[in-house]
């Protein structure tokens, strides 16, 4: 199995499957503009609160829609015979997670644009979420894609995916919500963009070597 | 096709201290056919699994041209085409792209229209493979074994929901890829659903505790 196969199955899958994106980002969209519908148009405390807002809406949808990266294919058996090609198995596994971001998370930063709209985010600050939205969930689909291949011989993960993705999402939570405070306030905030892009480097390099090895596990 | 020859030696797996397998040696040269047969529990898939490197067994080796797969994992890959209990393919792409995405393009377009005619699928080609029957999901696993070209072909019970017109086809094209040098491992619990074999090994003599 080619990685173009990969890219072009998953792709034509996800179409099909629709309602497991469409699920996560309605639910994204929701927690998100329920926010500045509870707490008031007060602008300097919406303000305050956009950054971790958008980061945990994010985690939340992205862990709610990862159960499915890997079980269709572990339950059809497709997974096995991703194992039984010439290809490096911990790069396949790369192209799964990267084409899971593609299909996610870039409809949901495209739809955090419009959502920071409303938490009077304008201008250059809107640019910063945008990135700080790149940056963190690449590494939240690697850190949950991890969770995932846990849990994968598990019937009913539920709970057990939030478990293990929360604790190891923390420091992309409170860097990422810094980075966009620092940004409205107009200060410096490359030192939280530095950690989040290191830490992007991290969870991608490490992250499908680790889930892979994972599923390996899980299938033995 | 290149001289290949497949050997196990002393093959053994442990579960919490009881023995799945134990004490497993052959060997399989081309043209051959090796069937595990046995009970059910008796090991057979477990086995399979472990030929085909998704489970380690617990001691012994498996050699391919002499050298152990756990060194040359890639060039040993290269030449196998698993059928497990699960087909492999995916309910939300039809027949024809399931086929297609699992193989690429390197496949005879030719020997697919005839397959999809032996088996009576080629008005199911374009249809979604959940719509499909439990046996038309087989035949379509086969389909992919027989055109993805590999000398060894490692199937477990193959023949589960099979017809006999099915399985008559099958036995045909399997003695066809044996005499083009082909090597064949099959798992099969009941005697009449079994192809002639050249090497037998019984799994039921061995302990086993479910």
């Amino acid at each position: 199995m080619l990685f173009r196969d990969i890219i072009r199955r998953d792709l034509k899958i996800s179409i099909r499957r629709s309602t497991d994106v469409l699920t996560g980002l309605i639910f994204f969209l929701l927690i998100a503009l329920i926010f500045p519908l509870a707490a008031g148009t007060e602008k300097d405390l919406l303000l305050k609160m956009v950054g971790p807002v958008m980061l945990i809406s994010a985690l939340l949808a992205s862990m709610m829609s990862i159960q499915n990266i890997f079980k269709p294919d572990y339950i059809n058996g497709t997974l096995e015979q991703m194992m039984i090609t010439t290809n490096s198995f911990s790069a396949l596994i790369a192209v799964k997670i990267m084409m899971f971001w593609m299909i996610f998370s870039m409809p949901l930063i495209l739809m955090a644009c419009f959502i920071v709209s409303t938490y009077y985010v304008e201008g250059f600050s809107m640019f910063t979420v945008v990135l700080t939205l790149i940056l963190s969930t690449l590494s939240l689909v690697n850190l949950s894609a991890f969770a995932a291949s846990l849990t994968l011989a598990i019937r009913n993960p539920g709970a057990l995916i939030s478990i293990i993705v929360i604790p190891l999402s923390l420091p992309i939570i409170i860097f990422g919500s810094k980075a966009i405070e620092l940004s409205i306030v107009s200060m410096d905030n490359s030192g939280p963009l530095y950690f989040l892009t290191g830490m992007m480097f991290f969870t991608c390099s490490l992250g499908p070597v680790v889930t892979a090895s994972a599923i390996k596990i899980s299938i033995d | 096709m290149k001289e290949s020859i497949l050997q196990a030696e002393s093959l053994e797996l442990f579960r919490n201290d009881i023995p799945i397998y134990s004490n497993i040696s052959f060997k399989l040269i081309q043209g051959q056919h090796l069937v595990l047969s046995g009970s059910n529990g008796s090991g057979k898939t477990t086995l399979i699994r472990t030929l085909c490197c998704l489970t380690n067994q617990s001691s012994g080796c498996i050699k391919w041209n002499k050298s152990n797969v756990d060194s040359i994992d890639n060039e040993y890959l290269d030449h196998i085409a698993y059928l497990g209990h699960k087909n492999g393919l995916i309910d939300e792409l039809t027949l024809m792209e399931n086929i297609e995405v699992t193989l690429g393009k390197n496949f005879d377009r030719t020997e697919l229209t005839n397959l999809l005619e032996n088996f009576n699928l080629s008005e199911h080609k374009d249809i979604l493979y959940s719509s499909l029957s439990n046996g038309q999901k087989r035949k379509a696993a086969l389909i992919r074994v027989i055109l993805s070209n590999k000398q060894l072909w490692i199937l477990d019970e193959p023949f589960t929901n099979l017809d006999v017109d099915s399985i008559t086809c099958i036995d045909v094209i399997i003695s066809s890829h044996l005499n083009k040098g082909g090597m064949l491992i099959s798992a099969s619990h009941s005697p009449e659903n079994r192809i002639d074999c050249d090497v037998e090994i019984n799994l039921d003599g061995m302990i086993h505790v479910i």
